[in-house]
């Protein structure tokens, strides 16, 4: 049986069991997958994993990583990355804190999803009363939308580095779903490019 | 979406913020202040933003962010007002066609 994991915490929780079905200890583990015993606590207990190590370890548990193949992925951004950090190339300042912005909604929605769900939807009758257009009308029903979707749809739409994703956040209705905290550490992180 | 006296209040937010008597509005809601928002094409007045530079400002362009921290995007006073200043330096502001504003008093 399996179950989607959308978090760090989720994913060591998973590993763990695993590990323990199989009687190994963390060092046996480490070992075999040869990574650090650090490395692989950390895994566990949600902390963070590299993707080599993460992919290491899961190979020794005869756990794949599986994921969707093309014909069945929602459309991805063709927007070039830029070269540092894996940045994408948005060029102005107020297209990248918009970008960081929403990064935290959706980090947000990974904890929180039915909460951060019912903030957007209450906003967005007052957004629908105020657009006029034809496109931005059709923006905020694509909004509503995928509030009533799939999580993975509302992430990537959130999260597109193209100009769709730039065009969709114009009309967002997560707004007063950050803490001041949380706006404050995206907007620094924007700057930062 | 943005309306002429979203614009006043946003002026009015903005002196308060940087506490300076006048701020530059850049960008294409600055033509609200020639015209009301149903005197212009829906497409002028498509974004929930309005651009505000400070008239005077660090390099690090310390009270631009400091806009963006208060009452930019996803901020409370948008959840509000349905609207967000959106802080701009001052070496965009001079590569954009600005106009310079003075607050409205007395509301």
């Amino acid at each position: 049986m399996s179950v989607a994991v959308t978090t760090e915490t989720q994913v060591g929780t998973a590993v763990r069991a695993q590990r323990l079905s199989r009687e190994l200890d963390q060092r046996d583990l480490a070992e075999l997958a040869g990574v650090g015993t650090s490395a692989v606590r950390r895994l566990e207990s949600g902390q963070g994993s590299t993707m080599r190590t993460l992919l290491a370890v899961l190979a020794v548990l005869e756990m794949p990583l599986t994921l969707p193949t093309a014909e069945h992925q929602p459309p991805v951004s063709r927007r070039v990355r830029g070269k540092t950090h894996g940045r994408p190339a948005l060029e102005r300042r107020e297209e990248k804190i918009s970008l960081e912005l929403h990064r935290a909604v959706a980090r947000r929605l990974r904890h929180d999803g039915p909460s951060v769900r019912a903030k957007a939807r209450a906003n967005l009758p007052r957004i629908e009363s105020k657009v006029h257009g034809r496109q931005a009308v059709d923006w905020v029903r694509q909004w509503r939308d995928a509030l009533d979707g799939p999580t993975h749809e509302l992430l990537d739409l959130l999260v597109r580095e193209d100009e769709h994703g730039i065009d969709m956040r114009q009309v967002s209705p997560f707004a007063g779903v950050l803490s001041d905290d949380e706006r404050t550490a995206a907007i620094r992180k924007a700057r930062q490019w | 979406m943005v309306s002429r006296s979203d614009l006043e209040h946003a002026i009015r937010a903005s002196t308060r913020i940087v506490q300076q008597k006048s701020v530059i509005i850049v960008g294409s809601q600055a033509v609200l202040g020639s015209w009301d928002e149903d005197e212009l094409p829906a497409e002028a007045t498509l974004s929930v933003e309005i651009d505000v530079c400070p008239m005077h400002d660090d390099d690090a362009e310390s009270l631009a962010t400091e806009l963006d921290a208060r009452i930019g995007e996803l901020s409370s006073f948008h959840e509000t007002h349905g609207f967000y200043i959106q802080g701009v330096g001052r070496r965009t502001a001079l590569l954009s066609t600005a106009r310079r504003t003075t607050p409205m008093s007395g509301h």
